[in-house]
C-alpha cells in the first residue's frame, strides 16, 4: 500500500482523456498525461466527484468484494442511514433489515443509537470548549481530508469526536464476540458506504491507526443484491411482523442534524465541496466571525448526494423525510452512561487530525521563492483561457507543473504563437 | 549596450532578426539552465547559452529577453528559428565558447559607466528573496481583505510554517481593514529574506492623533456602519502587536499612518 490509500482507480482501457474529472477535481489533483487521467495521491481528498462525472465510466471504486464476507463466522452489517432513503417510503425499514438477513448477514445494526449518544457528547463538548472558533464537524471524512491537505492551519478546529459508524462498530466488536462465545476475529463488521471517502476513512483513518470495521461495501453494490429480496419480502409484509424492540431512526442522515445536535445558535450548515472551500477560505482568513459550529459535507445535500447512491438525491431526500414521518421513533439516551463513557474518553478520537504536509514547490525557502517567481513569469505569458489541452485544469496549474518539471513548454498549444493568431 | 555592438564584438552571425540591430539590452545573462533564466533573468536582457533548442527560445521569450546568442557555433533547427521569429527574438550564433563570449561582452560593459538602473539593482541586499508591492483601496468594503488573502496564498506557496503564516495573515488583515476604514488608499510592501518576513503598510489617511490610546484594546473611532459589518471593535492594533515579533507605528495627523511589522522565520 502506498503512503496514501485511495478507494478508486483509473481504468486505463476505458479512459479516453475527456478531462471531465480533471476539471471538476476540487484540489486540482488530476492531470491528463498521454491521453489518460492520473491523480496525485497526495492531493486527492476522496470526494468522488470524478467518479460521478466521468462520461466513460473509467473511474472505478475499489469496494471490498462481497465474496470476502464468507471468511467470518458471524457477519454484522452497519448500513449508512442514507441506504433506507434509496428505497420507496412505502417499504418499511424493517424489510431492509430482513433482506440483509436473507442475503447472509447474521445481524443488522443501525448507527442511530450512536449518533444519539454523540449528539449529547457534541453539545457538551461545545459548551465546555474555550479555544479558537468556529469548530468544524468531523463527520464528513472528505472534508477532514480537504482540511488536512489544503487548510492545514484549520486542523485544530476539527472536533476530536468519533463518528457514529466507528462508535457502532467498536460497540459490536467489544460485545458480540463475548455474548456469542466467539473469538473477536470471527466476527466481521461491515459498513455500507455512500462515497469513496468513507471507504478510505475505514481503510486508512485520519485520526487513528485502524478502523473497527473489517470491510466496506458501497450502497450501489448492496442495493442491487438487496432489491429482489426487498420486493419479495414486501409482498408478504405486515406491520404486525415488526418486533417491539425494532427502532428506526434516520440519525444524522439529513443535512443539518449535526448542527441541531450541537445546540448552539451560532451555526452554519454547508454542503457541496465548492461551497465548503469558500467557507473554509473565509474561516482561514478570519472572515467568519460570530460562528461557533460549522457542519460541512462534501456532497450537495450531504451524504444523500454521495456518488455511490443509486437514487437521485432530491428523491432520496423526500423518501427520507417521509420515512421519518411514518416509521421514526426517537432514541432514548442513557445520559448517565454517556457521561461516564465521555469521562473515560470513549467518544474521543484516538489521535488528533494532523495536517497532511504537501510541499508546494520545494522545502527550501529560497528555492521555493525562485520557483514561484518563475511560475508567475510563465503564467503572464499564457493565454489564461484554461483550455485544458496541455493536461492541466488551469493555465496556473500548468505554470506550476512547468516549474516543478512535471510538464513541458511544448504541451501548451498556444505558447510561442503570435498575439495576432488569437482570432 | 546595443545588440549591434555585441554582434560585432563576438563576431556573431544573425540567424533571425531585423537588419537594424540598434536595439539596447540591459545586461547579459549567461546560462544553460532555463529555470534560472526564468527566475533571475531581467527583462530586456540578452541570453548567452549553449542550449540550441526551442526550449531556450521560449524561456528567453518568457523572461522578456530581447535576444539569444548561441555559443560554440551551435546551429538551431528550423523549428527554433521559427519560434524566434514568432516571438520577436533576435537569434545569433557565435563560434566563441561561453567563457570567452562573456569576457568579450564584459569589455563592452566596462567601456561605459554603470547606468543608474544597474546601481539601484546592486543596492538591494543580496539576501532579499522576495519583494512585492500591493495596493489597498480605501472605503472599498466589498473587496476588503483581498490583499491579505493574496499575501497569505503567496506565503503558503513558498512553504512557510502554518502558524507563522496565520500570524502574518491576521496582522495584515487587521492593518488592511484599518486602511479600508480610515484612509483613501494604502500600499503594502511585502519582503521575505531567509530570516524574516516584513510587511509595511503605508496609507495616506487622516492619521492617528494619539497612537498610545489606539494601542489599547477596545479603543475605536469606527462608525456605527463599520461596526455593523463586524469591524472596528478596537482590537486591530493590539492584535497586530500580539502577533508580530516587531511592530512599529508612525502616524501624522492629516498625512497618514505607516505600520511596520516584522515576523521572524
Amino acid at each position: 500500500m502506498s503512503e496514501f490509500y485511495h478507494a478508486h482507480r483509473v481504468v486505463e482501457d476505458l479512459c479516453c482523456g475527456r478531462m471531465a474529472c480533471m476539471r471538476i477535481c476540487p484540489t486540482q489533483a488530476i492531470r491528463v498525461r498521454s491521453g489518460k487521467a492520473v491523480f496525485s495521491e497526495e492531493l486527492c481528498v476522496d470526494c468522488g466527484e470524478c467518479l460521478s462525472v466521468c462520461p466513460s465510466g473509467a473511474m472505478e471504486a475499489l469496494t471490498d468484494p462481497v465474496a470476502e464476507l464468507a471468511d467470518f463466522k458471524y457477519k454484522v452489517i452497519v448500513p449508512a442511514p442514507v441506504l433506507y432513503s434509496q428505497f420507496d417510503p412505502s417499504i418499511h425499514p424493517y424489510i431492509i433489515h430482513q433482506a440483509f438477513k436473507e442475503v447472509g448477514f447474521d445481524q443488522v445494526t443501525d448507527v442511530s443509537t450512536s449518533s444519539a449518544a454523540l449528539a449529547h457528547v457534541l453539545k457538551e463538548y461545545i459548551q465546555t470548549y474555550s479555544g479558537r472558533l468556529p469548530l468544524i464537524s468531523s463527520f464528513c471524512p472528505s472534508i477532514v481530508r480537504l482540511i488536512q491537505v489544503k487548510y492545514p492551519d484549520l486542523v485544530e478546529l476539527v472536533v476530536p469526536l468519533e463518528v457514529p459508524r466507528e462508535v457502532t462498530a467498536r460497540e459490536i466488536k467489544k460485545t458480540i464476540p463475548q455474548q456469542l462465545g466467539l473469538r473477536e476475529e470471527d466476527v466481521g463488521v461491515f459498513y455500507v458506504a455512500t462515497c469513496p471517502a468513507k471507504i478510505v476513512s475505514i481503510k486508512q483513518p485520519a485520526e487513528k491507526v485502524r478502523s473497527w470495521f473489517d470491510g466496506v461495501l458501497s450502497v450501489k453494490d448492496v442495493y442491487s443484491i438487496l432489491l429482489p429480496h426487498v420486493i419479495a419480502l414486501k409482498e408478504k409484509f405486515d406491520e404486525e411482523m415488526v418486533p417491539d424492540e425494532y427502532v428506526f431512526n434516520s440519525g444524522w442522515a439529513a443535512t443539518g442534524s449535526i448542527t441541531r445536535a450541537a445546540g448552539t445558535d451560532n451555526w452554519l450548515t454547508v454542503t457541496g465541496i465548492d461551497h465548503a472551500k469558500k467557507i473554509l477560505d473565509d474561516i482561514e482568513n478570519s472572515r467568519l466571525r460570530n460562528v461557533e459550529f460549522v457542519e460541512i459535507a462534501a456532497h450537495m445535500e450531504g451524504c444523500i448526494g454521495g456518488p455511490f447512491n443509486v437514487e437521485n438525491p432530491y428523491v432520496a431526500r423526500a423518501n427520507m423525510i417521509k420515512q421519518s414521518q411514518r416509521y421514526e421513533t426517537p432514541i432514548e439516551v442513557d445520559a448517565e452512561d454517556v457521561a461516564r463513557k465521555l469521562k473515560d474518553g470513549y467518544y474521543m478520537t484516538e489521535s488528533p487530525v494532523l495536517p497532511r504536509a504537501t510541499t508546494y514547490f520545494d522545502t527550501d525557502l529560497a528555492t521555493s521563492i525562485k520557483r514561484m517567481k518563475e511560475c508567475e513569469r510563465v503564467y503572464k505569458k499564457l493565454r489564461k483561457i484554461d483550455c485544458g489541452v496541455c493536461g492541466a485544469p488551469t493555465c496556473m496549474a500548468f505554470a506550476e507543473d512547468l516549474v516543478r518539471g512535471d510538464a513541458e513548454f511544448t504541451d501548451c498549444i498556444f505558447l510561442g504563437k503570435k498575439e495576432e493568431d488569437k482570432q | 549596450m546595443k545588440i549591434k555592438q555585441i554582434k560585432e564584438t563576438l563576431g556573431a552571425t544573425v540567424l533571425e532578426g531585423p537588419d537594424n540591430l540598434e536595439i539596447e539590452v540591459s545586461q547579459v545573462y549567461a546560462s544553460d539552465l532555463m529555470s534560472d533564466v526564468l527566475a533571475f533573468g531581467k527583462p530586456h536582457s540578452i541570453l548567452f547559452t549553449g542550449l540550441a533548442t526551442r526550449q531556450a527560445i521560449i524561456s528567453a521569450h518568457m523572461a522578456e529577453f530581447k535576444a539569444v546568442v548561441l555559443v560554440r557555433g551551435k546551429i538551431p533547427n528550423d523549428n527554433s528559428v521559427k519560434m524566434a521569429r514568432d516571438t520577436d527574438l533576435i537569434l545569433m550564433s557565435t563560434d566563441l565558447d561561453m567563457f570567452d563570449a562573456c569576457v568579450r561582452a564584459d569589455s563592452i560593459q566596462k567601456g561605459k559607466a554603470l547606468s543608474s538602473e544597474s546601481v539601484s539593482e546592486k543596492a538591494f541586499p543580496e539576501e532579499l528573496l522576495l519583494a512585492q508591492e500591493l495596493v489597498i483601496e480605501g472605503d472599498d468594503f466589498a473587496s476588503a481583505g483581498m490583499v491579505s488573502t493574496g499575501i497569505k496564498s503567496t506565503l503558503k506557496k513558498i512553504g512557510l510554517d502554518n502558524v507563522l503564516i496565520r500570524r502574518i495573515a491576521i496582522s495584515t488583515y487587521e492593518a488592511e481593514m484599518n486602511v479600508v476604514m480610515h484612509a483613501d488608499k494604502g500600499k503594502v510592501f511585502l519582503t521575505v529574506t531567509p530570516t524574516y518576513v516584513k510587511v509595511v503598510i503605508a496609507d495616506q489617511g487622516k492619521g492617528i492623533p494619539d497612537v498610545e490610546s489606539a494601542m489599547v484594546e477596545g479603543f475605536s473611532t469606527a462608525t456605527e456602519e463599520m461596526r455593523a459589518m463586524g469591524f472596528g471593535a478596537g482590537m486591530g492594533l493590539p492584535n497586530i502587536n500580539r502577533n508580530a515579533d516587531e511592530f512599529e507605528i508612525q502616524s501624522e495627523v492629516g498625512v497618514g499612518t505607516t505600520l511596520n511589522m516584522k515576523f521572524l522565520i
